[in-house]
């Protein structure tokens, strides 16, 4: 049943303002933001050119949500009004791929913000996935993964768990200690990745 | 198989990985410090991004409570010379002396809303609209 929309006042969009966590948030945003431009939509560019892109989107999403008020906050749709913010801020890196898509090498086309779709092993490519998935594995344990990061490879691929609330809750670890070993299989991944030429 | 099917391993950890620089800032520092970026000087940019901010949500809030009181100067101002515009037009005369003693006007009745405007420029609409309720109180 649709939840009907319940849009904050002035006054809440200000104490929101107050309440928020700004140092935090904002290194949050501005990394999610170079993170969601590389990976996502495989933005090339300096460290210097998607920093300063990073910048004016994340300034521009709090300006357009604190400011001018021209996004409104729907406390009914996001209780937590983070969520609120980090989707305004996907559709603005998405209209600015958009907007500057002939500037920039892009060089895969713009998706929505969406889940992924979940790695199948049973289709006609299994075989293949399967290979590659092996070949990750084994360069995973050449390069010395540790227990943790292989808990949430398993987690992820063969048990299909996408929230990380699932899978610490399925593996038993601290928020702490799965966000280190998130970053630590991504630093590898990352390399197998480049290894792989994917 | 495409390139872009077997990279949909990857990309389900990427997915992993931007969960948590949303959710935690210690990941959103190394992350950072991975892509050769300093978080420290992030952070310090975010703070002079955070105060400006702060700055013009506070103008902003300003900008709207002064249109709400210029609002409800008018309607009092209204109201006020359909009771008594010779009176109303006093008051309003004795306010502005001190800013613009050379402004003189008469027939305030037949003002527009525009050049009632114009002239609560000069005006503490505060001040104004206090000025009017003890015009009541007297009568």
């Amino acid at each position: 049943m649709e939840v009907e929309p319940s849009i904050a006042s002035a006054e809440e969009v200000s104490e929101l303002f107050s309440s928020l966590d700004w140092d935090s948030l904002w290194l949050k945003m501005v990394s999610h933001t170079i993170a969601t431009m590389r990976r996502r939509h495989r933005v090339r560019g300096t460290k210097e050119e998607l920093l300063a892109h990073a910048y004016e989107l994340v300034e521009e999403c709090v300006s357009k949500v604190f400011v001018t008020k021209k996004r409104k906050w729907n406390k009914a749709h996001y209780p937590n009004a983070e969520d609120f913010l980090f989707d305004v801020i996907a559709s603005l890196i998405s209209a600015w791929l958009k907007s500057r898509q002939k500037k920039l090498k892009v060089t895969s086309d713009i998706e929505p913000e969406h889940e992924p779709s979940d790695v199948s092993y049973t289709t006609d490519g299994a075989v293949l996935v399967g290979e590659l998935l092996k070949e990750v594995l084994v360069q995973l344990e050449a390069m010395g993964q540790e227990d943790d990061e292989m808990l949430i490879f398993n987690a992820r691929v063969y048990d299909g768990l996408t929230k990380p609330e699932d899978i610490r809750d399925n593996i038993g670890m601290t928020a702490t200690e799965y966000h280190n070993a998130v970053r630590r299989l991504d630093r590898k991944l990352q390399k197998i990745r480049a290894k792989l030429d994917l | 198989m495409s390139d872009n099917e077997k990279d949909r391993i990857f990309r389900a950890f990427d997915e992993l990985l931007l969960r948590s620089l949303r959710l935690n800032d210690e990941a959103a520092r190394a992350f950072l410090s991975d892509e050769g970026i300093d978080p420290n000087a992030v952070a310090e940019h975010g703070r002079k991004v955070g105060k400006r901010i702060a700055f013009l949500l506070k103008a902003t809030q300003q900008q709207e409570k002064d249109a709400g009181l210029l609002a409800q100067a008018l309607e009092l101002l209204r109201v006020k010379v359909a009771e008594n515009a010779e009176r109303t037009g006093q008051v309003l005369q004795q306010l502005l002396q001190a800013r613009k003693p050379q402004v003189q006007f008469r027939n305030l009745s037949e003002w527009t809303d525009e050049q009632v405007r114009a002239v609560l420029d000069d005006v503490d609409v505060v001040e104004l609209m206090e000025a009017l309720e003890r015009e009541e109180g007297k009568q």
